[in-house]
């Protein structure tokens, strides 16, 4: 229905499994998506990152055909996205829910059935995830009995059962205890272990900087950043390091670097500086070597909650003036 | 697309097995055809409640000539003694073939009607006697037993017998009309439980975002549809096995000492056409049920909790409970221009055909009716299914009227 529009891009041959171009999602009265391009490598874990409205969910939705995109396009290894491909994606939604009087593995089989499986495959594997979990004991009973860490798992089950080769996972981690979250994280990577494309939304930057190999953070409807994980954060880099030294002092002047902080612990004195922005890495480990006794020299690389921060309030800055 | 669409027979499947399963709809399933001979026997007995006690009517009778005349019944007994708290008085106050109106019965109670219907033919009968002695003819009463011709009308359908066939298909009008009643109220029925049932699944996948799941799967038209279609069959599965229930009385009434059908009744079911009738009920109440039960869907889909509902499903149970009324208004003069027009209209259709059903109705009118019907269905589903598509993933605030509009052009 809205097809690619003129001819797709020749994509170089990257390992790109899945690849949104300008897609644009209009509701009545607001863009929900404006243009958002986001490339997704091949058997990788990618965080799509943004705060609450973003356009997250939306995207989402589009990538499961769900919802159409108003315009753009969404391809599958380049391909423009055909009705099959659902039966390639796993999706576990942020808002859970499953049928609450319906029995747990009844439910599972009945929604893998629906992704393509027979009811003699779904039940085998079902079973299978269903001990894996170790929520075997609850198959037969009504999701309503089971606590909500035991639903979240029958409905992670539900999205990989039909193995497929893209996992969409919208705030994995919401509603589960961090037993429980380890377990999901270790599946996320024993996914990608064997050769699964994942892409999952959070706002637990800890998790993004753990499984993450590539970001993409979409703010005010808009894909404002993306990239790797390690070179989006050495790009926000802001030039402060820290030391630690043997003397009380730290010798040097403003036009090498300033003193933000300073403390002791354990007979060791411990600065933070700025570096000054004129002056490379390099020079400045000659220059400050030279004067003090450093024990320990590291720069401070921002966390990708830094760098959420600093993203969506500078947009919000933007804005203002 | 190949497939695609395997995926609706399983949610067909689910939304079937899940219902007939449950024990609510086993429960239902048997108890109603008890529950309703139990209303119609509990009817009767409550009737009879009563009639056992004796009631006193005191005759205070100053020509002193008709009190002989008053003959006890089970129920009233005369007396000229005066009573402590007789049930009625009844005073006589001088002749009535020359004075009609000399007599009164007088009550603290509201007279049953055949208190004064037993006075009334008692005093009548010995009346009429009495004036025909006074003419002095010889055998007067005879003559008049003679002239007596009784004319007993039956109500005989045209084209219903079959000329070949030496058993006339006679339709009594009272089988016809009692058999029409109850079925205009079980497919008003049937189409008020059925339509709710869709209205509370489609809410239900909703308000659990189960939906989310299940549409990046399958088609929203294709869990519409699945879900129409799978609850309608439990209906007809539940009407199957009341019609087979119904089926199996009958036909052991046949066999003697069965006092719970008598063998008159079942004739006349068959005079009805009663198999004839339950398939056109299966009939409209697909196409009835598509209808409503596709508003019903639409409406689910765009609520976002059972009390924002109200003002959604108002409008269309005043509708059912209009096409309801319509039938048994029908009722009274089924082959009227109302029940006709009414049979006609597709919203009021499936109810109203009911009643005119065992009176027989004409095949061109039958097949533009259920033409009519058919159509009205594929419009609403396609309808339904727009509103439905853009509704179900719609949380927040309910959408106005306006919106629902816009949402239709999409």
């Amino acid at each position: 229905m809205h097809g690619w529009v003129g001819a797709p891009p020749v994509t170089f041959q990257n390992m790109c499994f899945l690849e949104t171009i300008d897609v644009v999602k209009k509701y009545s009265g607001h863009t929900a998506l404006d243009k958002v391009s986001i490339k997704v490598p091949e058997n990788s874990v990618f965080g799509l990152l943004g705060p609450n409205g973003a356009g997250k969910t939306t995207l989402i939705r589009i990538i499961n055909r769900i919802t159409a995109p108003d315009a753009g396009a969404v391809l599958f290894h380049g391909i423009p996205s055909q009705p099959e491909d659902v039966y390639r994606i796993g999706y576990l939604p942020e808002e859970r829910g499953l049928y609450r009087k319906m029995r747990a593995g009844e439910q599972a089989v009945y929604l893998a059935r629906l992704k393509g499986l027979t009811a003699k495959e779904a039940t085998a594997r079902l079973k299978e995830l269903f001990h894996r979990f170790d929520i075997i004991a609850w198959w037969n009973r009504r999701l309503e009995e089971l606590s909500k860490g035991m639903q979240q798992k029958v409905q992670f089950i539900t999205a990989i059962a039909h193995r497929p080769e893209l996992l969409i996972f919208d705030e994995p981690f919401s509603g589960f205890d961090p037993l429980n979250a380890e377990l999901i994280k270790n599946e996320i990577l024993r996914l990608k272990s064997e050769g699964k494309t994942i892409i999952f939304s959070t706002h637990n930057m800890a998790s993004v900087e753990e499984l993450c190999d590539e970001i993409a953070l979409i703010d005010h409807a808009k894909a404002v950043l993306s990239g790797g994980v390690a070179e989006i954060r050495s790009r926000f880099r802001q030039d402060i390091f820290r030391l630690k030294t043997e003397n009380e002092t730290l010798v040097s002047d403003d036009s090498l670097c300033k003193i933000i902080d300073r403390s002791k612990y354990c007979g060791a004195y411990f600065f933070r500086v700025k570096k000054h922005p004129a002056i490379n890495n390099a020079e400045f480990i000659t220059r400050i070597v030279k004067d003090n006794r450093i024990l320990t020299f590291e720069e401070e690389i921002p966390s990708m909650n830094d760098v959420f921060i600093q993203t969506v309030n500078g947009a919000k800055d933007d804005e203002k003036y | 697309m190949k497939n695609i669409r395997p995926k609706m027979w399983i949610i067909i499947e689910r939304e079937y097995m899940t219902r007939v399963r449950k024990k609510s709809f086993i429960v239902m399933t048997i108890l109603m055809p008890l529950l309703f001979i139990g209303l119609s026997v509990g009817t009767v007995f409550l009737a009879r409640i009563g009639e056992g006690k004796e009631r006193i009517i005191q005759v205070i009778d100053h020509t002193g000539e008709y009190f002989a005349v008053l003959k006890n019944d089970g129920q009233y007994r005369f007396t000229e003694d005066a009573v402590e708290s007789p049930y009625a008085c009844l005073v006589i106050t001088g002749d009535l073939l020359e004075n009609p109106k000399a007599v009164s019965l007088l009550s603290e109670y509201h007279i049953a009607a055949e208190a004064e219907n037993l006075i009334n033919s008692q005093l009548n009968d010995y009346l009429r006697n009495k004036k025909l002695s006074s003419y002095n003819i010889a055998n007067i009463r005879e003559i008049i037993r003679d002239s007596r011709i009784n004319i007993n009308l039956k109500g005989e359908k045209f084209g219903s017998a079959d000329a070949s066939s030496s058993k006339q298909a006679i339709s009594s009008t009272e089988t016809a009309s009692a058999v029409g009643m109850i079925f205009t109220f079980l497919i008003y029925l049937f189409i008020m439980i059925y339509g709710n049932m869709v209205l509370h699944g489609v809410m239900e996948e909703k308000t659990n975002r189960i939906v989310e799941i299940i549409i990046s799967s399958v088609k929203p038209f294709d869990l519409m549809i699945g879900k129409l279609i799978g609850i309608g069959l439990v209906g007809i599965t539940q009407f199957g096995v009341w019609v087979t229930f119904v089926a199996l009385l009958s036909t052991s009434a046949t066999i003697p000492g069965n006092s719970l059908f008598p063998a008159g009744i079942a004739g006349s079911l068959a005079d009805v056409g009663l198999m004839r009738l339950c398939l056109f009920f299966v009939l409209f109440f697909v196409g009835g049920y598509m209808i409503y039960a596709s508003f019903f869907a639409a409406i689910g889909a765009v609520i976002n909790s059972a009390e924002d509902s109200q003002q959604y499903i108002t409008p269309i149970t005043i509708l059912i409970v209009f096409a309801f009324f319509a039938g048994s208004y029908g009722a009274q003069n089924p082959d009227g221009p109302f029940a006709f027009w009414a049979s006609l209209i597709p919203f009021t259709s499936p109810i109203v055909m009911m009643i005119r059903l065992p009176f027989g109705v004409p095949w061109p009118e039958l097949l533009l009716s259920v033409v009519l019907l058919f159509a009205t269905v594929i419009a609403t589903v396609r309808l339904a299914a727009k509103i439905y598509l853009t509704g179900v993933l719609m949380y927040g605030k309910k959408p106005t009227w306006g919106e629902l509009a816009r949402w239709l052009r999409y």
